[in-house]
């Protein structure tokens, strides 16, 4: 892995786009310096030698159980009850096309 | 068309919705309709807190579907989030699987115009369906109904060159899925979608020309026509120096034509990375064997076996297009396999579209039919009669067996009765037995008509015309 | 009452010293009368009562929590009973269903008398990012009661309920269980289902106990663990009865000191709590090994790029279209409607966590960064299984310092991220880690040790823990005008 640059500030942008947040010039900015300073600090684990090995994502050993194909019925009112908008029992959006 | 040394190269995405009672990761019915967001949980709408547990069935039917395509199962295959934002996708994911599929490196194979194809399937794996969004000018609607609905996306190879072998493709496709159970094949509910990647090379060329992408095609003749026509249109673009974007079109079937979706595409980036509310998913090699060993017979197989019982290639094709009609015929096939294809194909069809009813509706049961056959073949009827016999089954359901002896249709084969009949019949038409007499044989067939008539067509038409053609010689 | 233990009160609801509606009532009065100066409390169960009622009029005291209050931090969902995460975003937002631990401790007898603040989303360790403001440290209102579960910690501090439940993604339960002096496990990866509990990190979060003493811990724990059918990543694992097993000596006990963890500039009088505990054991027959485990030094910078990417992907269901905050201003494009929903609703540390996640997991770093992460993730876990074979229980600072003055550290997140240093790694290799409150500073906050065990070994941890508190008594001592 090579040194990583101080992230631009386009590349801020870009990943404010990607995960859908508005942010302030000011926010962008503050993270801009945050987030170069944890990927800097990051760098220091390049050196250890990952040859081969498997990233691990759940810790333990857990044995697998899946669920059998059975349908519950779900009380949907409960949901639909914090919709911010619907119609009738449909969730209610600005058009996405 | 006019291809001149151009080559189309066409890959297929296909969605296969799999018929389990619940959803891939939670309790809510999976089932097609319900009221509007009725079908849904917290797991499925994406509330806070909510997680996925893997359907057993689900994971059975895409072991099932990865084994009929010849796949190599994954014994450890991954799930893993796909990220885009949509409205009608509730976690701001889809649970899909990236680089650990669990079905990979298989093949389907089929016949076009009489040859044989294969094409290599690349992937098959598990994911959920999104939500359904409907629009309506200053605002959409989100149903999540269909949100968390198991599909196997089947990815083939780019290496099929028509239109029409894709389509052949994609019906065989549907017809292996609806044989082994895991899923209905429905075009219009959306069971059964196809995505088209067509792309355009000169002949001889190794590289891929631009890709562009035709989402959402309802029928196969429609898949056929939107691939010409995207095919002449990437043609057109090249002859004309107009540049081919990477791009996803729609098919509009009233127009027959190809149209852009979006004016621009933006680069997707998905962010795909292991689902860690998941464990790796594990298959034992006994689960496999499992499934193997209850895997129904493959169409493929089946026709093959229908000719080695005697019927002709077209026909076992024919029988075998949908898996109703091949179980219809096998019950129906008796001692007779041949007469049983035969009534199929020319009666009952006919029957069944001009009522427009399917197989699993008709009014004649195959064990009937059978017996009818049997009827015929043990000489009790006639084929004449049997027709009649036939319609009158289709008309009331009613048991061959039980028509024939309420009509009192069996068919007279006592030499004494028939002589009679064909002595008065003879008597009745003397010019015209004379002219046979004196040469002209073709009156023959009048006296077998009369003589048919005479017995309301039951006497045994073998018999009969021994008989006539005894007396009139004289 | 508030003086009780758990178990105590349980035992008094038992033996009909009172019912479960007058201790119900004496928490719910204590809240409403101290609750205004801590502010650990987001939102009470207004049927508190009618289910303490409920619960005296059924008559069955068998369950192990019968008739006893408990606090729930604001992550966990409660049917009908509002849950925010302490953030705008869901400020309004009633869940359709309980989380299985709710479920579960409702079933062995508890009244939840309300919700916890947290930090939003569990995302900080001051107690400070919390859309409700600031929770107050009852030992002293200019600190912090630690975080993320400082709501948790200080309601319990603060004599306002018996037992509490925190979640604990990097230190959540143990950080603030220390600052405010009192005993929080964070169980073994997998003991605890996650279902119903709103994601930090997937493969982090676990839900834990947070009480005044180790058996009150080994009591609620007990009750919350096990296999769940709506938790993939729960384990088979059989749940031992850990508070009746407790053993009286330590003969013979191997209490494993890290190295690593006794280089960093750790503060004096945490300095001093630890070499007293491993003072107090050794007397006690336990013997000390030393152990290497050199990957630790990564931790803090693994721990950062896992959770935030998990957090990334966790926090993408914010969208403001089935549930949660939606901006008023009319939206230009749909990407604008989630980006002035999201935008607006998140405050500056989720914002800035999913903003490092999103790099982290965006095309071309993936490999560099998270399965990069994940990779040292394994090698560091392994580190620590086998440094369990020399060793029973390691024992380590909580934090490199007692709590810090509320505002000191907010413009600085990568020296509160350092905070962690201690916490993280267990975490991290899926390990059960407990604070144990031992001594305070000389400014009168409180201090405790951690305790970690291999996957599993929560026993081993109560065991120690049982030890540390019959020496020191430190949970004991109420903040004063408490």
């Amino acid at each position: 892995m090579s040194k990583t640059e101080k992230l631009t500030l386009q590349a801020v942008q870009k990943v404010s786009k990607l995960a859908r947040l508005k942010l302030t010039d000011s926010e962008m900015t503050s993270i801009q310096n945050q987030l170069s300073a944890v990927l800097e600090n990051f760098e220091q684990i390049a050196q250890v030698n990952t040859d081969e090995v498997r990233p691990l994502v759940t810790p333990t050993e857990i044995t697998q159980v899946l669920r059998p194909d059975v349908v519950e019925d779900f009380d949907s009112e409960k949901i639909l009850a914090n919709a911010p908008e619907k119609a009738g029992r449909l969730f209610k959006v600005p058009p996405v096309v | 068309m006019a291809f001149n040394d151009y080559e189309a190269v066409i890959g297929l995405e296909i969605h296969v919705q799999l018929q389990t009672n619940s959803k891939l990761f939670c309790s809510s019915s999976a089932h097609f309709g319900g009221g509007d967001n009725e079908h849904t949980c917290p797991n499925c709408t994406g509330q806070p807190g909510a997680l996925p547990v893997v359907n057993e069935k689900a994971v059975e039917f895409g072991i099932k579907t990865g084994l009929a395509l010849n796949c190599s199962i994954r014994k450890d295959s991954v799930f893993a989030r796909k990220q885009y934002f949509y409205p009608d996708l509730p976690r701001g994911y889809q649970i899909s699987q990236f680089d650990k599929p669990l079905c990979e490196n298989g093949y389907l194979e089929f016949t076009l115009e009489g040859a044989p194809k294969r094409v290599t399937i690349e992937r098959a794996h598990m994911e959920e369906d999104a939500g359904k969004s409907t629009h309506h000018g200053d605002y959409s609607l989100i149903n999540l109904n269909r949100a968390g609905v198991p599909l196997m996306e089947i990815v083939s190879a780019p290496e099929m060159r028509s239109a029409q072998e894709a389509a052949e493709y994609a019906r065989t496709m549907r017809k292996v899925v609806r044989y082994i159970g895991v899923c209905d094949g429905n075009l219009e509910e959306g069971s059964l979608r196809c995505d088209c990647n067509v792309s355009i090379r000169k002949r001889g060329d190794s590289k891929l020309g631009t890709k562009v992408e035709i989402k959402n095609i309802n029928s196969f003749r429609f898949i056929e026509k939107a691939i010409e026509f995207e095919i002449q249109r990437q043609i057109d673009c090249k002859e004309t120096g107009e540049p081919i974007v990477q791009e996803t079109r729609l098919y509009d079937p009233d127009k027959n034509r190809t149209f852009s979706m979006r004016t621009k595409e933006e680069a997707h980036d998905y962010r795909y990375f292991p689902d860690p509310d998941q464990l790796v998913l594990e298959i034992e090699q006994a689960q496999i064997d499992a499934v193997k060993a209850a895997m129904p017979e493959l169409p493929a197989s089946r026709a093959k076996r229908f000719v080695e019982q005697g019927l002709s290639e077209f026909d076992a094709q024919t029988l075998t297009q949908e898996l109703e009609i091949a179980d219809y015929f096998e019950r129906a096939a008796g001692k007779n396999p041949k007469a049983a294809a035969n009534w199929i194909i020319s009666e009952l069809m006919r029957e069944l579209n001009e009522s427009k009813r399917e197989i699993s509706d008709s009014p004649i049961q195959a064990e009937q039919l059978a017996q009818l056959i049997a009827l015929i073949d043990a000489g009790t009827i006639s084929g004449k009669i049997a027709k009649t016999v036939f319609a009158e089954m289709w008309s009331s359901g009613k048991n061959p067996d039980v028509i024939v002896k309420e009509k009192g249709l069996t068919q007279i084969t006592d030499t004494g009765a028939i002589e009679k009949i064909v002595d008065d019949v003879i008597a009745a038409n003397p010019a015209q037995a004379a002219e046979y007499r004196s040469g002209k044989e073709k009156v023959f067939g009048f006296f077998v008509g009369q003589a048919m008539k005479a017995s309301k067509g039951q006497a045994s038409p073998d018999v009969m015309n021994e008989i006539l053609r005894k007396k009139l010689k004289g | 009452m508030e003086q009780l233990s758990l178990l105590e009160i349980r035992d008094g609801v038992r033996a009909k010293k009172f019912t479960a509606v007058e201790v119900a009532q004496h928490f719910l009065d204590r809240i409403s009368k101290h609750d205004k100066a801590i502010n650990s409390f987001v939102t009470i169960n207004d049927r508190a009562l009618e289910e303490a009622k409920a619960f005296d009029q059924a008559g069955d005291f068998s369950g192990s929590l019968a008739g006893v209050p408990i606090a729930v931090k604001d992550l966990l969902c409660t049917d009908g009973l509002k849950t925010t995460a302490c953030s705008k975003m869901l400020a309004n937002y009633i869940p359709p269903y309980d989380a299985s631990v709710v479920t579960r401790l409702k079933k062995a007898g508890a009244i939840v008398l309300g919700k916890t603040s947290l930090d939003e989303f569990a995302m900080g360790s001051s107690n400070e990012n919390s859309f409700f403001g600031p929770v107050k440290n009852p030992w002293n209102h200019d600190f912090v009661p630690g975080g993320s579960s400082g709501g948790s910690a200080a309601a319990l501090a603060a004599r306002l309920a018996p037992g509490a439940i925190g979640t604990d993604t990097g230190g959540s339960i143990r950080q603030p269980a220390s600052f405010c002096g009192v005993f929080g496990i964070k169980p073994t990866y997998g003991r605890v289902s996650r279902y119903g509990i709103i994601s930090f990190a997937s493969s982090l979060d676990q839900a834990g106990p947070m009480a005044r003493t180790t058996k009150d811990c080994a009591i609620m724990l007990e009750a919350m663990s096990g296999k769940c059918k709506n938790d993939s990543t729960t384990s088979n694992e059989a749940v031992p009865q850990w508070s009746t097993k407790i053993r009286q000596d330590l003969k013979g006990v191997r209490i494993g000191l890290p190295r690593e963890y006794f280089s960093e500039s750790i503060d004096a009088d945490v300095t001093k709590a630890t070499l007293e505990a491993i003072t107090a054991l050794k007397a006690r027959g336990a013997m000390t090994v030393e152990i290497n485990l050199p990957l630790v030094k990564h931790a803090v910078s693994i721990y950062y790029l896992i959770a935030t990417s998990e957090a990334s992907s966790n926090l993408a269901r914010y969208d403001g279209v089935r549930f949660g905050y939606r901006s008023e201003k009319a939206p230009d494009s749909l990407d604008d409607f989630y980006a002035s929903n999201r935008g607006e609703a998140f405050g500056s540390e989720v914002k800035r966590r999913i903003m490092l996640g999103t790099y982290a997991l965006s095309s071309g770093y993936y490999d560099a960064y998270y399965s990069k992460a994940g990779q040292v993730r394994r090698l560091l876990r392994d580190e620590f299984l086998e440094a369990f074979e020399t060793c029973d229980v390691i024992l380590s600072p909580v934090a490199t310092t007692p709590a810090f003055k509320i505002g000191s550290r907010i413009s600085n997140p990568l020296e509160m991220y350092l905070n962690d240093i201690f916490t993280t790694s267990t975490n991290l290799a899926g390990l059960p880690g407990m604070s144990v409150p031992v001594r305070f500073s000389s400014t009168g906050l409180p201090i405790g040790v951690q305790l970690m065990a291999t996957h599993f070994n929560e026993q081993s941890i109560f065991d120690v823990s049982a030890a540390l508190e019959e020496d020191f008594r430190a949970g004991e001592k109420a903040p004063h005008g408490i």
